[in-house]
């Protein structure tokens, strides 16, 4: 029995949080994450989940309050974009220092100025060096499958750690699109019962965030970097269960057509799929060009993405954040990371660095094949990057 | 390079009189350096600072570990702190001790010099409050050299303004009352004894019997409820204590509820009792008390 419908891909995330039986769910509601916190007002509100909604009053609120609940021993999800995750940058690093295994959304979303609500990834990369396993979904089944991969991750006793799952808003938020939805039952099987590490509880009084001094904080630290590195072999785990049980197979870094490539192009997100299109048009006029997609980019993949991008003459990355006054090369955080990748590799790639889709301009296969021609022509790099389309005198 | 470490509590001055002596042997166009141990700042509890006095430019800024000099402005801090903690040998103890206590410093006389005064008394005496931290500078250059009675006055002017006539006496006193050992066995500060140079961090581990990273507590969490009260904040009292007069007590609570340590309790019958491991002496209780039934005196031993 398949139960594949049409559906809008908020609503479906919704429903994959939903299916996770959270406890509390606490939001602000902000463009273009709107539609998923108030699908999950509606489950709380017609009985048909049974958690606690807390209307908070702003995004600090709204993470803060997830801490809470998490502390306590319940599953809690919150989700944002844009502004509303920065302002939450704080409470961030508090959540994943605390080990708490929250799980958040984030319908990503350009920050101002200007004003600007459309897709790019200018919000989530500043929270790159929070502490979370950072995830990034390509189209609304792999978004709605994330979630409920993302709370088992998260409550692995191995990594106890907040994850965040990332979905392009509009372009993949405000998708009506086919999705496999699941069971509650099937969730239940793959899931199983939060099984809190520790909690604040008053019959077993402890501190959780105490002061820690000079003597302890590189500790502290250490275990926390430990658990983030570890959480890529036990989310690798987690993708072979589900593949057993749904059948669909992910991994931290897809690889496409990148055999015998000699571009290869390396993207995140829903642009993904657009950038394959675009690679089999080019196929099909006899350039040698493949794909590379990062889904998991904290912890990063290192040596999956090394391996995958290994045999390629040209790598032709894309950023969709631009990275303000770097040099040598930085023109975004992808970018910088593939260089430093391949810094001490006997045989590198050469980089090819774009930056594009700004505030939600258009990305589409024209713009893939821009890129693929560019970089296969070897042109010039004025910062070591280019920042494509910009309109010049 | 002479490197100095200060030892007082929170509140007695120790950063500011090291302060004062860097300010004065800048004036002397020397280089120098002062900074406290930075961290969270408690009134009374046990503090250093540190002071380095160079001819040369100073290109440092690490604590120091093996001072030339340690200055101790609070006699009850010898019971309470290794004072001599990594004191190079020979080195210098200038000490704040009255002369009936004196016999405290017979474990340090083999291996250090030991400069004592009465700075507490000569506090009292010239400024008015047991503060002894200006005091004790005068020892300090008497038995060290380091700058001049007479440059210490700029510094002292800006520092305190219409009090600073009073702190030149005290330190004026102090460098008059300071006894220095008669032929000072000089230090040596280019050979540093064994153990001195500083340690590993796997010795340091050891030493402090610190938890590697992977046995704490998820999240660096302490699971040990009401540990704080393992934590004796009486040891930051040293200027007095609350004294109860039962007579006036009239069992309102007010002071147990302002107490920051909760060092004032009830007893079964309902009285107020106060607790000495935890009073760290900052006399709000008297101050809140509505019948002025807490004084604050002079620790003594009979109450
Ligand atoms: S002086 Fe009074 S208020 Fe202050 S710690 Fe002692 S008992 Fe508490
Ligand atoms: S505040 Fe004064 S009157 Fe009230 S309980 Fe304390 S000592 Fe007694």
């Amino acid at each position: 029995m398949s139960n594949r419908v049409g559906i809008e891909v908020s609503i479906a995330v919704a429903e994959a949080v939903g299916l996770c039986d959270v406890d509390v769910v606490a939001a602000y509601p902000i463009t273009p994450q709107t539609h998923i916190v108030e699908h999950l007002a509606d489950l709380v509100a017609e009985g048909k989940l049974d958690a606690e909604y807390i209307a908070v009053e702003s995004e600090h609120s709204a993470i803060s309050a997830v801490m809470g609940a998490s502390a306590t021993g319940g599953r809690a999800f919150t989700a944002t974009a844009s502004q509303g995750l920065a302002l939450m940058h704080e409470i961030l690093f508090a959540v994943s220092s605390l080990r708490l295994p929250v799980v958040m959304a984030v319908a990503n979303r350009a920050v101002s100025a200007p004003i600007n609500i459309w897709a790019d990834l200018s919000d989530v990369m500043p929270q790159r060096d929070t502490g979370w396993v950072q995830l990034f979904a390509e189209n609304g089944q792999e978004a709605y499958d994330l979630m409920v991969q993302a709370f088992r991750l998260a409550e692995d006793h191995r990594v106890l750690l907040p994850v965040m799952v990332n979905l392009d808003g509009f372009t993949l938020s405000h998708m009506i699109e086919p999705i496999t939805m699941m069971e509650r039952d099937e969730v239940r099987r793959f899931l199983p019962p939060i099984e809190p590490a520790r909690l604040l509880d008053p019959d077993h009084p402890r501190s959780i965030g105490p002061f820690g001094a000079q003597d302890v904080y590189t500790e502290a630290k250490m275990q926390q970097e430990m658990a983030l590195l570890r959480s890529e072999g036990v989310m690798e785990e987690i993708w072979q269960d589900f593949e057993a049980q749904f059948g669909r197979r992910y991994r931290a870094v897809e690889s496409y057509r990148t055999g015998d490539a000699e571009v290869v192009l390396v993207t995140m997100g829903a642009v993904s799929e657009t950038a394959r299109a675009a690679v089999d048009e080019m196929r099909d006029q006899g350039i040698a060009v493949g794909l590379v997609r990062i889904r998991m980019w904290r912890p990063l993949p290192q040596e999956q993405l090394r391996q995958a991008l290994e045999g390629a003459k040209v790598v032709a990355v894309l950023d969709r954040m631009l990275t303000p006054g770097g040099t040598g090369g930085t023109g975004g955080p992808v970018g910088e990371a593939l260089r430093s990748i391949f810094y001490d590799a006997p045989v590198r790639p050469r980089i090819y660095e774009v930056v594009a889709g700004l505030g939600g301009r258009e990305i589409n296969r024209r713009t893939f094949k821009e890129i693929v021609r560019q970089a296969l022509a070897g042109q010039e790099q004025v910062r070591q990057f280019t920042l494509l389309d910009v309109r010049c005198a | 390079m002479m490197e100095i470490r200060f030892h007082g509590r929170g509140g007695q001055g120790a950063v500011t009189a090291a302060e004062l002596m860097a300010r004065a042997a800048i004036l002397d166009g020397k280089y120098a350096q002062a900074f406290p141990n930075f961290g969270p700042e408690r009134r009374g509890a046990p503090v250093t600072a540190f002071l380095r006095v160079s001819e040369q430019p100073i290109y440092l800024r690490e604590k120091i570990e093996s001072p030339d000099t340690v200055v101790v402005l609070d006699p009850t801090l010898i019971d309470l702190v290794n004072v001599a903690d990594g004191l190079k040998p020979g080195g210098m103890m200038v000490m704040n001790l009255a002369a009936s206590g004196r016999g405290a410093l017979a474990k340090y006389g083999d291996q250090f010099q030991v400069a004592a005064v009465d700075a507490s008394r000569i506090a009292v005496e010239t400024i008015g409050i047991p503060v002894t931290n200006t005091a004790i500078l005068g020892s300090l250059i008497k038995a060290c050299g380091i700058t001049s009675l007479k440059t210490m006055e700029g510094p002292m002017q800006r520092r305190f303004g219409r009090l600073a006539a009073k702190n030149l006496l005290a330190l004026q006193r102090a460098f008059e009352e300071t006894e220095v050992p008669e032929a000072p066995a000089a230090p040596s500060p280019a050979a540093p004894a064994a153990g001195q140079e500083g340690c590993t961090y796997a010795e340091l581990l050891q030493r402090e019997a610190l938890l590697v990273w992977d046995q704490l507590q998820i999240g660096c969490d302490i699971d040990l409820p009401g540990s704080t009260a393992a934590f004796h904040t009486g040891n930051w009292r040293s200027a007095g204590r609350p004294y109860i007069d039962r007579e006036k007590c009239v069992s309102c609570g007010f002071c147990h509820v302002y107490c920051p340590d909760l060092a004032m309790n009830f007893t079964d019958d309902g009285a107020i009792e106060w607790d000495h491991r935890y009073c760290k002496g900052c006399g709000i209780c008297a101050e809140e008390c509505p019948k002025g039934a807490i004084s604050m005196r002079e620790e003594s031993h009979e109450q």
